[in-house]
């Protein structure tokens, strides 16, 4: 129990961070160099030296493109002491800039646990990813409410599904394997994250639980 | 008197900034996140599977729980990781297929294939007893 509460501490300092990030802007960089003095000079460019074309400068409000993308993949994950496989598909909604790509996931996968309990798990989850190359992505997939991650498990001995809602986050990769026009492409995903939820460890009393959760798969992208 | 530094009071005042955002995250996930399963019945309906995919025919079995102790699954968690990990042949070969009940009444002591009932003077009914030397073939607890 104190490794599963280090690691809800960790979670919730981390999704603080998360939250700061988006409220604090960095600072401004000063205009003018503070080392050199006022009356310092400063070599003029003559007209012939000024450059013709005009250079198209940043914008901090660039308007964000619409994102779509579908992912077909499987994964396994592990909570309450139990494995399961899964496979199926996420349809992927958001808005994509230079520097941010914002998606809301649609995700059903349906599988099994190793041992043969039949599983659907339909999650909602929020994905905030940061290109660090022009290939490359990183970012995380977040299952925080209101967002959630559900497991509904079909009993073997009675016809009843037992259900679980889990809240995680996870670490997602994702890569551009082949690159088309705009900002289309076929892109590998793999996310590492962890699950938890809150259970009743014998029919009185709860106990949270934690898991970690491995997907993987391929996507196109709009 | 010493003034405070006002960059430490600007900085104590984002750390508890971001103490009391963390706790109203942390409150929201764990109140949010929930589960009708208790960790025993996920266990024994996983421990079920396994036998009614190996088994043609398998006598019931009873995962459901009861919140006032009147009703248990029929394997204790250890027993039902014992038998979600064997084989289909394993499980065959100790005759777990046969078993005509797996009623265990509360009390029943199964312990290395021998079964025991302090509830009725330590005497089992003969499918207890044979439920129970069919996990002790199986080196399930």
């Amino acid at each position: 129990m104190p490794v599963i509460r280090l690691v809800v501490l960790m979670m919730g300092l981390f999704l603080t961070e998360v939250a700061l990030a988006q409220t604090e802007l960095p600072p401004e960089p000063p205009a003018v160099p503070s080392e050199s003095p006022p009356d310092a000079l400063v070599p003029v460019a003559s007209d012939s030296e000024v450059p013709t074309t005009r250079m198209a400068s940043p914008s901090r409000f660039e308007k964000p493109k619409l994102s779509l993308g579908f992912v077909a993949g499987g994964s396994f994950q592990y909570l309450i002491e139990t494995p399961f496989l899964s496979g199926g598909g996420e349809l992927r909604i958001g808005a994509l800039t230079r520097r941010v790509e914002v998606t809301a996931r649609l995700r059903f996968l349906a599988g099994r646990s190793l041992a043969g309990l039949v599983l659907l798990q339909p999650s909602l989850t929020l994905g905030v990813m940061f290109p660090v190359s022009s290939r490359v992505r990183i970012g995380v997939d977040l299952a925080v409410p209101p967002l959630v991650r559900a497991m509904l498990i079909r009993y073997a001995t009675r016809p009843a599904w037992g259900q679980a809602l889990l809240a995680g986050v996870g670490m997602e990769t994702n890569v551009d394997i082949v690159q088309g026009p705009g900002s289309r492409a076929l892109f590998w995903v793999g996310t590492l994250g962890f699950d938890l939820t809150s259970v009743r460890p014998a029919g009185e009393g709860k106990e949270i639980v934690l898991g970690p959760n491995l997907f993987t798969g391929l996507g196109y992208r709009l | 008197m010493r003034l405070p530094n006002m960059a430490s009071v600007g900085f104590s005042k984002r750390m508890l900034r971001r103490v009391i955002v963390a706790g109203m995250a942390l409150g929201l996930v764990l109140g949010h996140s929930c589960s009708d399963i208790t960790s025993t019945t996920l266990l024994c309906e996983d421990a079920a599977a396994r036998i009614y995919a190996c088994c043609d025919r398998h006598a019931a079995i009873n995962c459901n729980e009861s919140g006032c102790g009147s009703q248990h699954p029929n394997f204790t968690p250890e027993t039902a990781k014992c038998l979600r990990t064997a084989s289909c042949a394993a499980l065959q070969k100790a005759g777990l297929c046969e078993v005509p009940d797996w009623q265990f009444s509360i009390g029943t002591i199964c312990h290395d294939g021998q079964a025991s009932c302090p509830a009725d003077f330590g005497s089992c009914p003969p499918t207890l007893v044979e439920a129970c030397a069919a996990l002790g073939r199986l080196s399930c607890p």
